[in-house]
Order: structure tokens, then C-alpha cells, then sequence
């Protein structure tokens, strides 16, 4: 409470935006503190305007770039979750705001989609709160094809290190995608439970019987809950059912037929949640064998280790039971070996019934030439590391006949040349239009030439041969070079060899640069300079740049943009020499 | 030049010559250099079914199981350096060996694995 004198008492006083705080009754100004953290500029003794104060990067200082980045990314991420209806709380979003934090980090965001990389981190943080979403609910509100979306997935669990992670590792859990479910198709609350306790019975059931592995889950829940939502008198349209779980009718027709295959699906309802009871206190005897491992699901360290890593009731739910159907895809395979054994057995009891007496002699030699032909190519694969000693450029053992075949023969070769010129009309443009160019410039030369002898014509062009014979020399030595080149020795090296490449030798002053190299390794820590000391060192570099002047031209030299790439290896000392250097208030960034 | 498709190593060879006499037919000059098998791929049936779920759980460094996205488990099995794909329905696809023996040592490897994932017949 500042006191006014002249109320002559403490007041509480208004602060004006200006920054003066005024007194209440009379209006006196108490103070003026104005705080900014703009950047101020004050005149210095030169009368030039230089910056108050000096920029320190402190830990927590994020560029402003960087800031607007993940306020845009957490907008973005919001809009997501409420685009997919995952409620009003913000703990998701902000989960999957500090993954896109490391994810930015690690470049993960740079040659990829933002709104991908958001909808992996959103996904991530959905499967860490076991939330009811599937990565093909992403695909379908962003309109991103599912395997695209899945591989961004894929590469982010390897770059947040998730890989172990019961995250990636656990599959889903059916529980509460079909309470979810459920809840979309009707509104009363028992009936909710009672159909989501049918057809989790139903995808228990499923799991036994193999239909699960290798399938995407949406289809079997799918089928399950319309199985359970018939049980119990609704009768969804089925187009309910797969705009909810994003299959398509076949898939879901062909869920079902699989599961009324199986045994499971001549129970009634009672007698299938009976069934699931009934196996689940039964004791299973774990397979053989099994020393004491690890605990790897979720109950570690709570429960003890059943068999596969895994506890009993995550056995119970993950591998089921014995017995069981087949899977559908090995009962494919089986029938198809079926087939083929039918086909084999057909086959040779009809030539048996047609060529009796000519078969035998026939199905030997057959037999005999397959076990031959094996023999040659085992005999082959000796023989042709025989004939690469032998200089393979030897085309000897190749049929000539053959090879003409398959070269075109004069009558042809017309024919197919006019196709592909007809086909790639385009292309003959372009490159007719370069030749034009190239040789209206050979004629502008040709003219400048006119008037010497031709001596020196002869001259001319020996020269310009000359001049192009050296210059690919140069690349194949610099190729060379590059290939053969040890890594640089010192920074210094390091930093004329990028400058070589990335050819940017001209717009450098490489006596500054080496200088700089020289006091950074003469004075490691700060080191406090005078203003006559670096006018001496400017004065300096001008009399050495105009002496060994190696790479022609020097260009101005834009200081502070060169410099900004070398940070990394001279790190703090760059702000002290550029104050120094550079008078004209332009501080380091 | 690269040759691609070929049932045996030999075949593989014998085409990539083929092909370089034939460019020498036409008049280049066409030489045979550096031959070398980048890449074979097996695939064989184990006969019964696999629990992909159970597998990507025990070997959880090895294995990537994701069913929304591939209905195979995709084992990256460190030596010999190759990738097989394991289906539900016993298949297997070896790929990525350099040579045909390590075909054959990944398949020697992995069968005790599956063996032990197998659906057991009550």
C-alpha cells in the first residue's frame, strides 16, 4: 500500500495501463514501474543505439515459433478428440500433447503429416487410458487410409521407445469397446449390460475357438454384438452395426458363418455364459515345462506367472483354452490341401484306368526325370561356380539361337520405332528443343570467331576441350576423394569441407573464419576486449584478405548469417565476439 | 541390373547373363561383373495353427503383432538377420537371407517356437 502525501494516507491506488498507479482520491501519481520484455534499445557513448542488457537462453526459453507449434498442435489435438466424441476432459489432449512434445524433439514431425503425427500421438494416449478407440475410428473422421495412419503409428511407438510397452504389446480389450457399442444402440441401462455381457460371452467364445488371431477386432465385435443385441429381441439394422465397427457387410456375414461353424454356436445364451464360468474355474494345466519366468502382461508383479509369460487370467483370455475350432484360415489351407491331394489321387488313378500298361513305365521316368532334373540343378550350381573361374564374360554357354529371339529383326525394328516414337512424342520435343538451344549458342560463338584465324579458332576449341576433359576430372577426383576421405580431423577441416561441398566458397571470408577458429582455441573461456583491440583485428583481416586472396572474389561478408552455422562447435563464446565485432547494435540473432 | 523373380540361385544367374548377351548383341560392349544374390524369399507350412497373440507376448523384443493393421506376426530374428511372417494358419514367409542356408537355419530356429504356440488338439 503506497502512501499518497498529499490524502497524507496509505492507499491502495489504480494501475493505469500505462503503468502509473494513481491514487485513489486525489489522482497523484505514486509510481511508475512499467515492465517489459520487449527489447529496449539505449544510445551508448558513440551515440548509436545498442540493446539494454544482453539475451541470456535460459533453459525454459522456447523460441516463440516453437510456442505457437505446440499451441496449434494442442487446438488441433482438442478438436480431434471432440471430433471423435471422447468427452469433455482435456487429460487426453494434453497426454498427447507432451508425446508430440518428444516426437518434435526427435524430428519425428519433419517429412510427415502434422495431422497424422497428432492423430498417432492422440491414438497412443487413447490406448494408454484404455479408452474405446481404434485406429480405424481415426482413419475414418480424417479420411486417412487406415495403413498409412497405422505405419505413422508404427515408426512413433519406435521413436518414443513404446515398443516393450503393454501399450503395443497388449492387444485390445473388448470389455470397453462393447460397453461403448452397446451404449449407441440402446438407450435402457440394464439391457446395456446384459447384451455386453452376452457378447463378450460370444467373443470369449471366439477367442477359444481360434476365430480372433490374425483378425481385425471390429469384425468379430461386430458380430458378436449383433448375435447378443438379437438375443435379446432388438434387431439392429445391420447398417448400425457396421457404421459403428467400420467393416462391411460381406465381412460381417462372413463372421458369422464362421462362428456358427463352430461349436459354440448351438448353445443358447445361458448355456454359453455357463460354459465360460465353468472354464474359468476349472484348472488348466499349464504346458510342460514352463520354468518360473517373468511376469510380461499387465498384472506384473501383482500376480504370479501362469504359463507364456503370462498370468492365469490373461492366459485364460489370451490363449483360451485347449482344444477349440481351427482357425478359419488354417481350415482354408487345410481344404485346400484336401483338394489337392483329391486332384493328385484323380489324376493318377485316371491315367492308371486309361494308360495302365504305358503309365508305369511313364510315372518311373517321370519320377526319375524330376529326380534328375534336381540333381542338375544341384549339378548346375556346381558347374556355373565352375565357369565363373573361367572369366564370366565367357557368354559360351548361352544359346545364341535363343538370344535372337529375343532381338527384333529388321523388319520389325522400323515398326517399333515408329510405336515409341509415337508414345514419347513429348520427350523428343524437349530434347529437340535443347539441341536447338545448344547450338544457337555453339553459333554465337562461332560469329564472335568469325574474325580470328584460324589458328586460333583451333586454339579455341582446344581450349574449351581442354577446359571440360579438366573440370570432369575434378569431379571424378572430388567423387574420389569424398569416397576415400578420411572424417574431418579438427572442426576447422570440418567446416571447409561443408563449405567445399555445398559449393558456398565465394561468399566466405576464410581468413575471418580461420581467425576465429585460432581465438576460440587460444581462449577457451570469455575473455573481456577492448574496442581498440578489435578495430585491430579488423584491420587485420582486411590487409590478409586482400594478400592470400585463394578463392577469388571475396564478397561482403554476411557475418552473422556464416556464423550462426558454426554455433554448434564454438558455442558461448560467439556472443562475446560478435558484441565486439560488430558496433552497430546488431547483437547475435 | 537387377534380376528379380528367379525359383533358384542359378536361374537368377543364368538370366542376368542371358541378358548382358543380348545387350552385347546389340552392340554395346557389355560386361559381366560383380554377380551377387541380394535377397531370397521361402515360404513352407508348418501344418498347424499358430496363437500369434501368445507369441508376441513371449517374444515381445522380437515380434510385432498388430491385427488392425497386418493379420501376421511380423519375427525379426537377429541371427540369422532375416524377417519371417508367421500366419495364423501355419504359413510361413522367409525372407530377406542372403544366402539359402540361412533360410534354412531361420526355419530350424523358429520351428521349436511355433511348436510351442500350437493349438493343441483335445
Amino acid at each position: 500500500m503506497p502512501y499518497c502525501s498529499a490524502c497524507a494516507k496509505n492507499t491502495v491506488g489504480n494501475r493505469d495501463s500505462n503503468g502509473f498507479l494513481s491514487c485513489d482520491d486525489c489522482g497523484k501519481v505514486l509510481t511508475f514501474d512499467n515492465y517489459s520484455t520487449e527489447a529496449t534499445f539505449v544510445k551508448n557513448s558513440a551515440g548509436q543505439s545498442q540493446l539494454a542488457g544482453r539475451l541470456v537462453r535460459s533453459i525454459d526459453d522456447e523460441s516463440f515459433s516453437r510456442q505457437r507449434l505446440f499451441d496449434r498442435a494442442l487446438d488441433d489435438l482438442i478438436m480431434m478428440k471432440n471430433g471423435l466424441g471422447m468427452g469433455e476432459n482435456l487429460t487426453l489432449a494434453n497426454q498427447a500433447l507432451d508425446f508430440y512434445r518428444i516426437a518434435v524433439e526427435r524430428g519425428f514431425t519433419r517429412g510427415r503429416r502434422t495431422e497424422q503425427v497428432q492423430a498417432a500421438c492422440l491414438y497412443i494416449a487413447c490406448r494408454e487410458n484404455r479408452k474405446p478407440y481404434l485406429l480405424i475410428d481415426f482413419s475414418n473422421y480424417l479420411h486417412i487410409n487406415v495403413y498409412v495412419l497405422g505405419a505413422v503409428f508404427l515408426q512413433l511407438c519406435q521413436v518414443l521407445h513404446l515398443t516393450e510397452h503393454p501399450i503395443c504389446q497388449k492387444l485390445h480389450d473388448p470389455s470397453i469397446f462393447i460397453h461403448k457399442y452397446t451404449a449407441s444402440l440402446t438407450n435402457d441401462k440394464s439391457e446395456i449390460k446384459e447384451i455386453s455381457d452376452t457378447a463378450l460371452a460370444i467373443i470369449a467364445s471366439m477367442n477359444r475357438d481360434w476365430m480372433q488371431t490374425g483378425r481385425r477386432p471390429s469384425g468379430l465385435w461386430g458380430a458378436a454384438l449383433y448375435i447378443a443385441a438379437y438375443a435379446y429381441g432388438h434387431k439392429p439394422a445391420s447398417d448400425d452395426i457396421l457404421r459403428l465397427v467400420h467393416v462391411c457387410g460381406a465381412t460381417l456375414s462372413k463372421r458369422l458363418v464362421e462362428f456358427e461353424n463352430t461349436e459354440s454356436s448351438a448353445l443358447t445364451i445361458d448355456e454359453l455364459n455357463a460354459k465360460a464360468e465353468e472354464l474359468m474355474e476349472s484348472p488348466v494345466e499349464p504346458s510342460s515345462g514352463m520354468k518360473e519366468r517373468e511376469l510380461l502382461c499387465k498384472h506384473k508383479g501383482i500376480s504370479q506367472h501362469y504359463a507364456h509369460g503370462l498370468c492365469k487370467s490373461c492366459h485364460s483370455f489370451v490363449i483360451g483354452f485347449d482344444g477349440g475350432s481351427d482357425p478359419p484360415a488354417f481350415q482354408k489351407a487345410e481344404r485346400q490341401r484336401m483338394e489337392k491331394m483329391e486332384k493328385a489321387d484323380d489324376r493318377n488313378t485316371e491315367d492308371q484306368d486309361l494308360y495302365r500298361e504305358e503309365i508305369t513305365p511313364l510315372v518311373d521316368q517321370g519320377t526319375v526325370g524330376i529326380s534328375t532334373a534336381d540333381i542338375d540343378e544341384g549339378g548346375n550350381d556346381e558347374r556355373s561356380k565352375g565357369t565363373d573361374d573361367d572369366g564370366s564374360d565367357n557368354f559360351s554357354d548361352i544359346d545364341d539361337d535363343e538370344v535372337n529371339e529375343y532381338l527384333h529383326s529388321e523388319s520389325e525394328k522400323p515398326l517399333k520405332k515408329e510405336l515409341w516414337e509415337a508414345a514419347n512424342w513429348e520427350y523428343l520435343e524437349e530434347q529437340a528443343a535443347k539441341e536447338a538451344d545448344a547450338a544457337a549458342l555453339k553459333e554465337a560463338q562461332e560469329a564472335n570467331l568469325e574474325n580470328c584465324s584460324p589458328e586460333a579458332r583451333e586454339r579455341y576449341a582446344a581450349v574449351l576441350a581442354a577446359m571440360e576433359k579438366s573440370k570432369k576430372e575434378k569431379q571424378k577426383k572430388r567423387a574420389a576423394d569424398a569416397k576415400n576421405s578420411t572424417p574431418a580431423q579438427t572442426a576447422e577441416e570440418a567446416v571447409h569441407r561443408m563449405f567445399t561441398k555445398k559449393r558456398l566458397g565465394s561468399k566466405i571470408n576464410f581468413t575471418v573464419l580461420d581467425m576465429l577458429f585460432e581465438e576460440t582455441s587460444t581462449n577457451g573461456g570469455k575473455k573481456p576486449r577492448s574496442e581498440s583491440h578489435s578495430d585491430d583485428d579488423e584491420d587485420a583481416v582486411l590487409h590478409t584478405a586482400r594478400k592470400d586472396d585463394k578463392l577469388g572474389e571475396e564478397d561482403d561478408i554476411d557475418d552473422l548469417g556464416m556464423i550462426d552455422e558454426e554455433d554448434d562447435n564454438n558455442g558461448y563464446d560467439y556472443e562475446e565476439e560478435l558484441e565486439h565485432e560488430r558496433d552497430d547494435g546488431y547483437d547475435g540473432f | 541390373m537387377v534380376c528379380t523373380g528367379a525359383k533358384s540361385e542359378a536361374q537368377s544367374k543364368m538370366a542376368a547373363r542371358k541378358y548382358a548377351r543380348i545387350i552385347q548383341k546389340l552392340g554395346f560392349s557389355a560386361q559381366f561383373k560383380d554377380f551377387k544374390i541380394q535377397n531370397i524369399v521361402g515360404s513352407c507350412d508348418v501344418k498347424f495353427p499358430i496363437r500369434l497373440e501368445s507369441l508376441d507376448s513371449a517374444h515381445g523384443p522380437y515380434s510385432k503383432y498388430e491385427p488392425e493393421l497386418f493379420p501376421g506376426l511380423v519375427y525379426r530374428m537377429k541371427k540369422p538377420k532375416v524377417v519371417l511372417l508367421i500366419f495364423v494358419s501355419g504359413k510361413i514367409v522367409i525372407t530377406g537371407a542372403k544366402e539359402r542356408k540361412e533360410t534354412y537355419a531361420a526355419f530350424e530356429n523358429i520351428y521349436p517356437v511355433l511348436a510351442e504356440f500350437r493349438k493343441v488338439q483335445l
